[in-house]
């Protein structure tokens, strides 16, 4: 008992010495500031890490050259691998060091899901610009927040298009049987029905599955307006195969679940005219999308923004007139989150309500047409 | 014909043979003798090529046969007749027969398979019959036939009296006399010792995987190794592992 | 309603058919070596992308269409198929060699452990060096997608294809071990592995041409899988396993008629309970095992099998 106080006291010693060198070490003009993006810099997802974080180092670069802060940012990233136990690794390295001040983590929910009492342990914001459960944001952890699109707001825009603007009247779902597809299906059902919709068949399938023929022969008979399916990609892209041999032609409609460049690929023809409700912006909508992408271009980075690169963009900006507020303060800049109500963004004024989401959410219409997702025609 | 010399089997730990010398000479019928577990079975199967871990020295005709595959064994006149007949109860009877050819040549085969169908006349008329439907006298009778189809020199037949009911045992001793007669060795294990000893010029009893003793049998009297007559008993209480 | 059972009937023997071709080579497995080669189904998916690549490699290079009617298309098509089979038979054979050769005198669960392994580290290579390997990936659809309409009843191409191939690959390999010398040796090491040693059979040399024979197979029920649903992916093969060797547990181990009858049963099974009951397709699965246990528990050796002990 005694060592380990011991330790402690050493520890918390060393801590405050390394910090007095830090802030004395430097004069206060030269003062560097971190700024940390975590996401899947490596491993299966690392084109969307990458894009991401690119787009707010693009977000700093501008900042810095214009000179209004009283310090440099400086954006330090890590990789999750898409990996819970790694991401926990990375934001506990982040913790560590005193000068980072905020943080824009994380692409997969589950690695998300995993740090927020890291986060929360630390005083260190965590502004979302990727990962998409409802959950992260609802747990009243202070240090949480995000810029990017939550599920939760998809499956209402989904039903409210599908009646309104595609006069869908009758829908047969079919989802995967995990909560996933349990979460697609509940948030959209009462939206759908609301709306004067009808689903006439809810049908399971176990992911993994291949032969849809059964469940379709079964739908086929009772022509629906349309086929929503709440799950991923591979499922997604037999489920539609399949429909089109058997001669079903009502649209394929579905979520971000299964929009992917995957499914492009694994649907084939088949896929062409798929609908899906969507959080990837796109940048032609957005109030400064256009200039985004020159800028961006212009930055000379090697890869694409990607779909997420946006938000990245967004998150760097938010983060950049916290410290503009608050200066470089953990503390200071979590409680100052939920008191901006007026920032301006790549989505144009925005405002962070009391969950810590920026509002107003971006949420649009996308079908698929040869390889690429566009903007369903209003 | 047949020699094993200083011969020793064992199932991993488990010693099953220790030291065995057995001969058998051309056209000689000879008789294994000894209680369950003795290691008779064993023996066989290892002179076939499909037992455990063994030692010691096998010749036949001499050649090692510890050199040779199971196929060059069958190739070189050694066949057996495995114990609880060992038939393949799921194919017809001919098929069994044409197993029994599996290392000759397709045209030999047939004509032995029609020369064993004519000496065994029940197996022509069941020959499509699965071979598991038939009696267990005709059952070890096909088991008999099919050693035969490849032509053995030497016929290894393992307690083909077992389970079987006496008459019936009579015919298959009958057939084996019979195959005797005919030039081919045989090495027959038994427990049921007077059937065996009618139908064998010598015999060894194996006892606990050692032999015990060995003679000659000749007008219904057994004679020692040494040339001293044994009495019925003396053999039995051998056979038995009783030490009198 | 009639052509709704049909439909479903229709459907469910195209799936009969692949799963068929899988679990012969499974039950055979078992019959001749004691083993349960749970990797079974990941040897079909090695068939499977080798013709993949042998397909993305004459797309790549001639920029030839291979949904084209010519002759040599055609050549191409039935060649980058071959290939595939004869991946699957030298996989097989492959992991035979370093995998399952090693542990023959093992007890059979180690046997079947291994085949775990085994399955693990094709889908990882897979999934890791094959060029994007980790996505699934469209399987060319050299077959035509027309179909035929008869009073309600769609039957595609595919259908054709898949139950012909099946049934012709079934005919020939029954012919094969009804009728020749290799499949007297093949049964009579089913029926008593130590009768048919003594009878000159080698049972190691025999182990090899199973090995490669039923690979083969498995092979030909992926390319099949592949040709049906048009999509392919590392792990395809699980699913392959699992039914192919419910099939082949149902109809007798050991028994390459009882593997024809289990898959026969396991495929009409999911059809009609997925087709039939209320959000069936997410039952399929237990009714499936539900009617595996019933029968195991009425006739603990399958449908047509028989006790293990009689092979010994
Ligand atoms: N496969 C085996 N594994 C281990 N031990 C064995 C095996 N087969 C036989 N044994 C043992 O070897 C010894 C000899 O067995 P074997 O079958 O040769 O005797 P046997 O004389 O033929 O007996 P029986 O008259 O009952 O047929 C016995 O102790 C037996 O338990
Ligand atoms: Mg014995």
């Amino acid at each position: 008992m005694k060592a380990l106080k011991l330790i402690g006291c050493l520890a918390a010693a060393g801590v405050a010495a390394a910090s007095v060198l830090a802030i004395s070490g430097v004069s206060a003009q030269q003062r560097v500031v971190k700024v940390a993006y975590v996401g899947p810099l490596t491993g299966p997802n690392t084109a969307m890490g990458i894009g991401t974080r690119n787009s707010m180092e693009l977000a700093f670069r501008e900042v810095n050259a214009k000179n209004i802060l009283p310090f440099k940012v400086e954006l330090v990233s890590e990789t999750d691998d898409s990996k819970p136990s790694t991401g926990v690794a990375a934001i506990q390295k982040l913790c560590n060091d005193p000068d980072v001040v905020a943080t824009s983590a994380h692409w997969n929910s589950p690695v998300a899901l995993a740090t927020i009492p890291y986060f929360k342990g630390c005083n260190l914001l965590n502004l979302v610009s990727g990962a998409s459960v409802d959950a992260l944001t609802e747990g009243g952890v202070e240090e949480m927040g995000r810029v990017s699109t939550p599920f939760g707001y998809l499956l209402p825009h989904l039903a409210e298009s599908l009646v309104k603007r595609m006069n869908i009247k009758t829908i047969a779902i079919i989802k995967s049987r995990d909560a996933f597809g349990e979460a697609g299906t509940k948030g959209f059902i009462p939206e759908f029905e609301k709306r004067g919709g009808k689903v006439i068949a809810i049908e399971d399938y176990n992911v993994g599955d291949r032969d849809y023929t059964a469940i379709l022969t079964k739908v086929r008979q009772l022509k629906p307006d349309a086929v929503y399916l709440s799950g991923l990609t591979t499922e997604a892209a037999l489920v539609v195969r399949q429909m089109r041999q058997l001669g079903m032609k009502m649209p394929f409609v579905g979520h971000a679940g299964w929009q992917t460049s995957t499914f492009v690929e694994a649907a084939g023809e088949a896929g062409q005219g798929a609908i899906v409700v969507t959080s990837l912006p796109f940048l032609s909508q957005l109030p400064d999308g256009e200039g985004f992408a020159k800028r961006y271009a212009a930055a000379g980075f090697r890869e694409p923004p990607e779909a997420y690169g946006p938000f990245g963009y967004a998150a760097g900006q938010v983060i950049i007139e916290l410290l503009k507020r608050h200066g470089p303060d953990r503390k200071a800049i979590v409680a100052g989150l939920r008191k901006l109500q007026d920032v301006e963004t790549i989505f144009g004024k925005g405002r962070f309500d009391e969950r810590g989401e920026l509002q107003p959410k971006y949420v649009d219409m996308a079908v698929l047409k040869g390889k690429e997702w566009v903007q369903l025609p209003k | 014909m047949l020699e094993i010399e200083n011969f020793s089997a064992r199932y991993g730990q488990v010693s099953a043979l220790q030291q065995v010398a057995l001969r058998v000479e051309a056209g000689e019928a000879v008789c294994l003798l000894g209680s369950n577990g003795a290691g008779k079975s064993t023996l066989i199967r290892s002179v076939m090529g499909i037992g455990p871990d063994i030692g010691g020295q096998l010749r036949f005709e001499n050649k090692d046969l510890l050199a040779l595959r199971v196929e060059d064994r069958i190739r070189n006149g050694i066949a057996v007749v495995f114990e609880g007949r060992g038939i393949l109860q799921s194919m017809t009877v001919h098929e069994n027969l044409l197993m029994g050819g599996f290392c000759r040549g397709k045209q030999e085969v047939e004509h032995a398979v029609e020369e064993a169908m004519s000496t065994f006349p029940i197996l022509k008329s069941r020959q499509n019959q699965l071979a598991g439907t038939l009696s267990g006298g005709e059952q070890q009778m096909l088991a008999i036939a099919r050693a035969l189809i490849a032509r053995p020199k030497l016929i290894m037949l393992d307690e083909p009296s077992m389970g079987l009911a006496p008459i019936v045992v009579e015919t298959v001793f009958e057939a084996i006399a019979e195959i005797n007669k005919r030039g081919v060795a045989i090495l027959l294990v038994e427990q049921n010792m007077h059937m065996a000893l009618s139908v064998s010029n010598r015999f060894y009893v194996l006892n606990c995987g050692s032999i015990v003793l060995e003679g000659k049998v000749g007008d219904g009297v057994f004679v020692s190794g040494d040339g001293r007559a044994l009495s019925e008993e003396e053999l039995e209480s051998a056979y038995m592992g009783e030490k009198s | 309603m009639i052509e709704l059972v049909l439909q479903h009937a229709v459907n469910a023997l195209a799936l009969s058919a692949i799963y068929a071709l899988v679990a012969i080579g499974i039950s055979l497995f078992f019959g001749v070596m004691g083993i349960v080669n749970l990797a079974h189904g990941d040897i079909a998916t090695i068939g499977v992308f080798v013709s993949l690549a042998a397909f993305q490699f004459l797309l790549g290079a001639g920029a030839v269409d291979i949904t084209a009617v010519g002759f040599a298309v055609a050549l191409g098509n039935i060649g980058a198929l071959l290939l595939g089979i004869v991946g699957a038979a030298a996989g097989g054979l492959l992991f035979y060699r370093i995998a399952f050769y090693p542990l023959r005198n093992a007890p059979p669960i180690i046997g079947l452990l291994c085949s775990v392994g085994v399955g693990f580290m094709i889908r990882e290579s897979i999934l890791n060096f094959y060029p994007d390997g980790r996505n699934p990936q469209p399987f060319p659809a050299i077959i035509p997608a027309d179909l035929i309409e008869i009073g309600g009843v769609i039957i595609q191409y595919k259908h054709i294809v898949v139950v012909s191939v099946a049934l012709l690959a079934v005919l020939a390999l029954a012919y094969c071990v009804e009728r020749t010398k290799f499949g007297r040796a093949m049964r009579s090491v089913l029926n008593n592995r130590d009768v048919a040693r003594s009878l000159g059979v080698s049972a190691q040399r025999l182990t090899v041409i199973v090995f490669a024979l039923g690979s083969a197979l498995a092979g030909l029920a992926g390319l099949m899988n592949g040709l049906y649903y048009n999509l392919v992916q590392s792990d395809m093969g699980v699913l392959l396993t699992v039914k192919g060797f419910t099939a082949a547990v149902i109809g007798g181990l050991g028994n390459i008629y009882g593997a024809l009858l289990g898959a026969l049963l396991v495929g009409f099974i999911e059809a009609l309970t997925a087709g039939f009951l209320p959000a069936g397709s997410a039952y399929k699965d237990i009714a499936v095992f539900g009617v595996l246990i019933v029968i195991l528990i009425v006739r603990p050796y399958g449908l047509i099998g028989r006790p293990a002990t009689e092979r010994v």
